[in-house]
């Protein structure tokens, strides 16, 4: 499964997330997210996470490192600056 | 033979030739570290497959608590033969097999250790699986017996004859009498003809008793014709009597009765009045017919005897529908009572928080790095191989390892996004971007997943706060404990307090009550609350929203040491704090808490020893904060207790 800006995702927990931005990082895809309530509303919980594919499986890990959080968040800001929204 | 077998049997036949190489004189000393270097390679590799298998069980997906049972037997099983191997190998007679066994007795002390949890956590999840037989048996009983009485009750209702119709019967049978004495449609002047000769005969009646009573020492023939002429009186006039008595008592049998109860009034009113007509008649009017005395007595007592048997039927059917909603209310009760709810919801990663909680600090504080395979041993062998193990049974699995640990994170599906919400977003564009830049800020501050605060989305719909703004805001939440300030693009300061209950300063105390929100994060070991180890967050793992008793309090130094643990109730961490002569920057409080008995009562936990309902450890402020809303706080008067 391939997932894309401006999609809305649902994880394994049933929380849904808006994908607001995408960005390659050391030959790893990162996804910038807000969590979706129920009644597709925004809510004040936004994570930064990796992308990690087993064979048809895709997981979405939560970024803790310090160094790596602070240079894909940069690149995961650019990235929305220049999303429509659309 | 697998793997292990066969290691295990190289092992034990390197063992040998360690011996006899040591008992003969010619071979060389580098030549016996030679082999006590492969002898501990293969030890090692060993171990690590038995590290492997138990990681792989550990990881194991299971759905029950019987399934985790299982798993948990097995552990036990396989670190009883792993123990086995690290000690039960060398002949400790042999210097040299001495020091292997000594090199590796820290690694088997470690396996018995784990193995001991794993034996308690099998007795716990025992002791869930006998409650939960416990609870079905008695709500089956209970569902049987239930079923038993509304059989009962539909039996006996079934024959249950309708008073009404009871009472139609009556009246039917007693307009038989009459049709039968051929009185039924007696005109009025025939009811007068009778009561006429009803005296006529009663009068003739006395007059023949007095002549047979003259006559019975005088004259025996005429004695003998005053007989026959009585009887034939005798019958003449109690067929009068007993027909102008039937007629009498239709005013008692036409009164219709509108219930059991006035039925019975009824029947023992006609029956008193059968029985006093019969005797007071029978042997003064006509003694000759003495045997037939009791006909009507006897016809109406047999409808009197139903009639208490209805009365009864009815009173039996009451007391059985007693009896069913008293059983009724006792299968409600099992059924909304929460342990047993708990006990047939199964919760994923059960065992590992039981781990958790059996690693009472006070007992295992040798062992405090330790957890489950993710813990550090510092500068051993086993860190490498557990590790190593681990990363291999996640392999075997096909999962990464990182989302092995958090399965929640796997994308399940997905679909566009409505206008509406991307519209939405738009206006929240310039914070979100300005939040990215700041995130690794954010979560050094200690926080995983980036929260911004109640205020921001609600502030930044009214007020176009400026990304710095934003930050203050999210900042200032991690930071205090009562207010929110927010640093205004005007550049005022905007105070919010927060919720009362959460400002609440009460120091955590055993045998509290505490809801723990949505949110809040938890430990499986107190150590691991301080250092921000193996994170664990209500809501979104096992532990659910609600209320829970504080069984432990725990003060810890700065870097995770236990300073001092109380599990008696009404100690207060600020008591203890007091007692030792902490100030407050020199310790953190971290509690304990455990879900009560079945009946949702507290139950002591006690030192060395974990309790039936423990769940995990809580870091808190020294206060009920962040989360941690205080419910009840327990009394002062407390037996063998301290107070607050």
């Amino acid at each position: 499964m391939n997932i894309n800006i401006n999609e809305i995702i649902k994880l394994h927990n049933d929380l849904e997330y808006l994908v607001l931005s995408k960005t390659n990082y050391q030959n790893s895809c990162y996804y910038y997210l807000i969590e979706v309530s129920k009644d597709d509303d925004i809510k004040d919980n936004v994570k930064i996470v990796k992308e990690n594919k087993v064979e048809d499986r895709l997981f979405l890990i939560p970024v803790t490192n310090a160094d790596e959080l602070e240079e894909v968040s940069k690149l995961l800001s650019a990235e929305l600056e220049s999303n429509n929204l659309e | 033979m697998n793997d292990k077998k066969l290691l295990k049997n190289v092992i034990d036949e390197q063992l040998k030739t360690l011996n006899l190489m040591g008992k003969m004189n010619n071979v060389s000393a580098r030549n016996i570290d030679n082999l006590m270097h492969e002898i501990t390679g293969n030890l090692l590799r060993l171990d690590e497959l038995y590290e492997e298998e138990i990681a792989t069980l550990e990881d194991f997906e299971v759905h029950s608590v019987e399934e985790e049972l299982t798993i948990v037997q097995r552990i036990i099983e396989i670190s009883k033969n792993r123990e086995e191997m690290l000690t039960k190998s060398f002949d400790l007679d042999d210097k040299k097999q001495k020091f292997l066994a000594d090199l590796f007795s820290d690694m088997a002390i470690e396996t018995a250790q784990k193995g001991a949890d794993y034996e308690v956590t099998a007795k716990q999840l025992e002791a869930e699986i006998t409650l939960k037989n416990d609870f079905q048996d008695d709500t089956d009983d209970l569902h049987d017996k239930q079923k038993q009485l509304s059989k009962q009750i539909s039996e006996i209702k079934a024959s249950i004859i309708p008073c009404n119709q009871f009472d139609e019967r009556l009246i039917q049978d007693y307009e038989q009498l009459l049709d039968n004495y051929k009185i039924k449609d007696l005109t009025d002047g025939e009811i007068a003809n009778l009561k006429e000769e009803q005296t006529l005969r009663t009068s003739w009646q006395t007059s023949i008793l007095k002549n047979i009573e003259l006559s019975s020492n005088l004259n025996a023939n005429l004695n003998s014709e005053f007989e026959e002429v009585l009887t034939s009186n005798s019958h003449a006039l109690r067929d009068a009597n007993d027909k102008l008595f039937l007629l009498d008592l239709s005013k008692i049998v036409k009164i219709k009765a509108l219930s059991y109860q006035e039925l019975s009034t009824k029947m023992q009113e006609m029956y008193n009045v059968v029985a006093s007509y019969e005797e007071s008649s029978s042997t003064y009017l006509y003694p000759s017919l003495a045997l037939k005395q009791q006909y009507f007595t006897n016809l109406f007592e047999k409808e009197a005897e139903e009639i208490i048997k209805q009365t009864k039927l009815s009173d039996k059917v009451a007391d059985l529908e007693k009896q069913k909603q008293e059983v009724e209310t006792e299968i409600r009760e099992k059924e909304t009572n929460p342990r047993f709810a708990e006990t047939l919801t199964y919760l994923p990663l059960q065992s590992k928080a039981r781990i958790a909680t059996n690693e009472d600090i006070g007992m295992t504080a040798d062992f405090k790095d330790i957890t489950l395979g993710t813990g550090v041993v510092e500068g051993t062998a086993k860190l490498v191989l557990s590790d190593v193990a681990k990363e291999t049974a996640l392999s075997n699995l096909n999962l990464p390892p990182d989302v092995a640990l958090i399965p929640d994170f796997e994308v399940v599906q997905k679909r566009k996004a409505p206008s509406k919400l991307l519209e939405k977003v738009k206006k929240y564009k310039k914070q979100l971007m300005s939040i990215g830049k700041k995130a690794a800020a954010i979560i050094l501050a200690g926080a995983i997943l980036f929260t911004a605060g109640d205020n921001f989305i609600k502030k930044t719909t009214t007020n176009e706060m400026t990304s710095q703004d934003v930050m203050q805001a999210s900042v200032d939440n991690t930071l205090t404990g009562h207010q929110y300030v927010i640093n205004q693009s005007d550049g005022t300061k905007v105070t919010i307090e927060k919720n009362q209950e959460d400002v609440k300063e009460v120091s955590p105390t055993v045998g509290d009550t505490v809801k723990i929100t949505k949110g809040v994060k938890y430990y499986r070991d107190a150590s691991s609350a301080i250092l921000e180890k193996n994170i664990y967050e209500v809501g979104k793992n096992t532990l659910r929203e609600g209320n829970y008793f504080v069984n432990r309090v725990a003060l810890m130094t700065k870097d995770g040491n236990l300073i001092r643990l109380d599990t008696t109730k009404g100690v207060s961490s600020e008591e203890l704090a007091k007692q030792l002569g902490l100030k407050k920057d020199e310790y953190e409080v971290v509690i304990h808490i455990g879900s009560g008995d079945q009946d949702g009562n507290f139950i002591e936990a006690k030192l060395g020893e974990t309790s039936p309902d423990d769940v995990c450890w809580i870091k808190t402020g020294g206060a009920y904060n962040k989360g941690l809303i205080l419910q009840k706080q327990v009394t002062n008067n407390l037996e063998g207790g301290k107070v607050r």
